[in-house]
């Protein structure tokens, strides 16, 4: 049995870094808002979120995000508080996307999707080189599965 | 090469009368207004109506003449397009639903709407429509049907059977029937309960009563004196408030009157629509003929029915009677459609008969259920959201204590939903059945599981609890079967079932030594 594996230790300085620009743009606009109208409560739960954000959630999302590919299926297991382990059998995937945004790209990651007939699931960082190898063991192993 | 197949004549009126439909509204004005101080003259106006409705009709005709298709050799070519040539090619084995359907005028033109899919519809619309003279749409029809699915081979017998043609018959029938039998017939009395026992009539009342109370609950909130006003004197009597509530409360219950005759409406509409339901089975297909007025007959492949769902409103559980569904791709996802196997039957008689109509679904799987220590977490689920509604309104409404009526409602429906949840599997389907006073339960062949989850959150882990998604492939994405609180243990045998199943075969009989655990 192969064991589940972790996402790519860089995905948390991306999530780190996805994190820092929503909080300045939160709490940016919160302070601005505060010099504008006298009003400062709102600055609270903003900081709040950005410390979720920065600190809290990149953390907690690379600690328990786990996934498995086999040549008979895709498992993912995630989630903070509700966790949701998935089975996708490889002979109802439909096709498969690799997609990278401009900091996925300098990180040499990617985020790998996988369709069915009835759901969408991803992998939410990989490096690029496992996700064009999963992409590629997929295909064949597709191509090779009777129906 | 063959030539294209063009689209019965009268097809060419369906495409004017489409068009004119996007221009009756500047006719319309141009009849009406007829330009600055009337300066253009009425015979003027009726020669650029004419004119207008002669260019859209000539485009009509251009546009049939340039539609058309064609079938050789397992695929279905299609052509369109006025200005823009377009030509598509299908291959037969993909079709998935075949429909044949006679509205009125259609009837009247003794013509028939050949609609077929293959699972890349948007939204509503049909994804191939094909309008034939009935007989010619017959005969497509069987040849369609006739087509090889995927991975499948015709026999010889089969074959030959297909290529005779049947004749047409006297009585306005759809499709021929070949060697069909006739499994289900519904009984327009059942269909009249089915529509009243729809959640329409419930409905339409319900809206009725809150609109009627929020209104009073509205004019005592506004004008609180209003009572004292009206007893004072008869100048306050006529005064403008009063007029207003008054107006106001005759315009509610005109929309009260309304919302109960519709809803009636829609109990004869429901009728109407699935009026002479019957389902004959072949070989290889489930043909679902109805209608009263627009004729429709579905023939669906028996090996692409994956999912078959068993329907319960509250008051159908009281008759401890339901529905039966099916997904199907192609199947019921038009407008006004549902993909109904049998609109109206009793409990124990569907799952007998769903066995016949779809081999391997067995209506009469023994169901796991959850655990005793799981019922509490139903109630709660049940709880939340009548506790937060309840709370606020009881502050800010007069009335808004009768909200916490809600609670022991909610408290019924965790009950009722705890007892109803299940799950179970057998050699060929997995069964998962969840609802409050409206229940489903779903049997999803092995074969049409697209993916499956398992949920939880600290505290189910903590109890060793799970909940379940099944993702099961129909007419849209994003489909799927659940039930909540179930043993961990049981999802993660599900699970497994799950991974073994979807093996091809080869694999899976090397795996069932080391999987032995899951029988």
């Amino acid at each position: 049995m192969n064991s589940y594996e972790k996402l790519h230790p860089l995905a948390k300085k991306l999530w780190v870094i996805h994190g820092i620009i929503a909080a300045v743009i939160v709490l940016g606009s919160a302070v601005a808002a505060g010099f504008l109208f006298k009003f400062w409560w709102q600055v609270l739960p903003a900081a709040i979120l950005s410390i979720y954000w920065v600190f809290l959630w990149p953390a907690w999302e690379m600690a328990q995000w786990r996934y498995l590919v086999t040549t008979e299926q895709v498992e993912t297991i995630h989630g903070i508080f509700f966790r949701t382990h998935t089975v996708i059998p490889i002979n109802r995937i439909q096709h498969m996307d690799i997609r990278q945004g401009p900091l996925q790209k300098k990180f040499e990651l990617a985020k790998l999707t996988v369709y069915t007939a009835a759901s969408v699931h991803q992998i939410p960082a990989l490096s690029m080189d496992i996700a064009e190898q999963i992409t590629a063991e997929l295909g064949k192993a597709i191509l090779t599965e009777e129906p | 090469m063959m030539r294209y197949e063009r689209n019965h004549f009268t097809s060419f009126l369906q495409i004017w009368i489409l068009q004119l439909k996007s221009w009756v509204f500047p006719l319309f004005f141009m009849m009406v207004s007829g330009g600055k101080d009337g300066a253009i003259s009425l015979l003027l106006r009726f020669s650029i109506l004419g004119g207008f409705l002669l260019l859209l009709a000539i485009y009509a005709v251009v546009r049939w003449s340039k539609r058309g298709f064609r079938l050789e050799e397992g695929m279905l070519y299609l052509r369109d397009g006025v200005f823009v040539r377009k030509t598509r090619e299908v291959p037969l084995s993909t079709i998935s639903t075949i429909n044949l359907s006679r509205s009125l005028t259609q009837r009247l033109f003794g013509t028939t709407e050949l609609k077929l899919d293959t699972g890349h519809a948007v939204g509503n619309n049909t994804e191939i429509s094909l309008v034939l003279s009935s007989k010619r749409a017959q005969e497509v029809q069987s040849e369609l049907s006739a087509a090889p699915q995927k991975g499948e081979h015709l026999s010889e017998d089969e074959f030959h059977s297909a290529q005779g043609m049947p004749s047409v018959p006297k009585v306005v029938q759809l499709g021929s029937i070949q060697n069909g039998t006739l499994i289900h017939a519904v009984k327009p009395g059942s269909l009249l309960l089915a529509g009243l026992t729809s959640n329409a009539v419930l409905a339409g009342i319900a809206v009725f009563f809150s609109f009627y109370n929020l209104m009073d609950d509205l004019q005592n909130l506004l004008f609180p004196n209003l009572t004292e006003q009206l007893l004072s004197g008869a100048e306050s009597l006529f005064s403008n408030q009063f007029f207003f509530w008054r107006i106001a409360q005759t315009i509610l219950m005109l929309i009260g009157v309304y919302a109960v005759i519709s809803s009636l409406a829609a109990a004869i509409g429901f009728l109407i629509r699935w009026y002479g339901f019957r389902i004959h089975k072949t070989d290889r297909h489930l043909i679902i003929t109805y209608g009263l007025l627009q004729l429709k007959q579905y023939k669906l492949p028996l090996d692409r029915i994956q999912v078959v769902h068993l329907r319960q409103t509250p008051l159908r559980r009281i008759f401890s009677s339901c529905s039966l569904h099916v997904e199907s791709v192609g199947y019921g996802n038009e407008k006004g459609e549902a993909n109904l196997l049998v609109p109206y039957l009793r409990t124990a008689d569907a799952k007998e008969l769903m066995g016949n109509l779809v081999a391997g679904f067995n209506g009469q799987l023994a169901l796991e259920r959850p655990p005793k220590r799981s019922w509490r977490r139903y109630l709660v689920r049940a709880s939340i959201l009548p506790i937060f509604v309840a709370i606020p309104t009881t502050f800010l409404l007069s009335w808004g204590g009768w909200f916490w009526l809600l609670l022991p409602i909610g408290l019924i429906s965790g009950t009722i939903a705890y007892h109803t949840t299940g799950f179970g599997y057998d050699e060929s389907v997995v069964c998962l059945k969840s609802g409050g006073f409206w229940s489903q339960t779903t049997w999803v062949r092995h074969k049409g599981i697209q993916s499956i989850s398992r949920n939880m959150n600290p505290f189910l882990r903590k109890a060793h609890l799970a909940s379940v998604v099944v993702g099961y492939r129909g007419s849209t994405m994003g489909l799927s079967a659940s039930a909540a609180y179930l043993e961990e243990a049981d999802v993660e045998k599900l699970m497994s079932l799950v991974r073994f199943t979807a093996l091809p075969q080869s694999k899976r009989n090397a795996a069932f030594q080391t999987e032995s655990h899951l029988r």
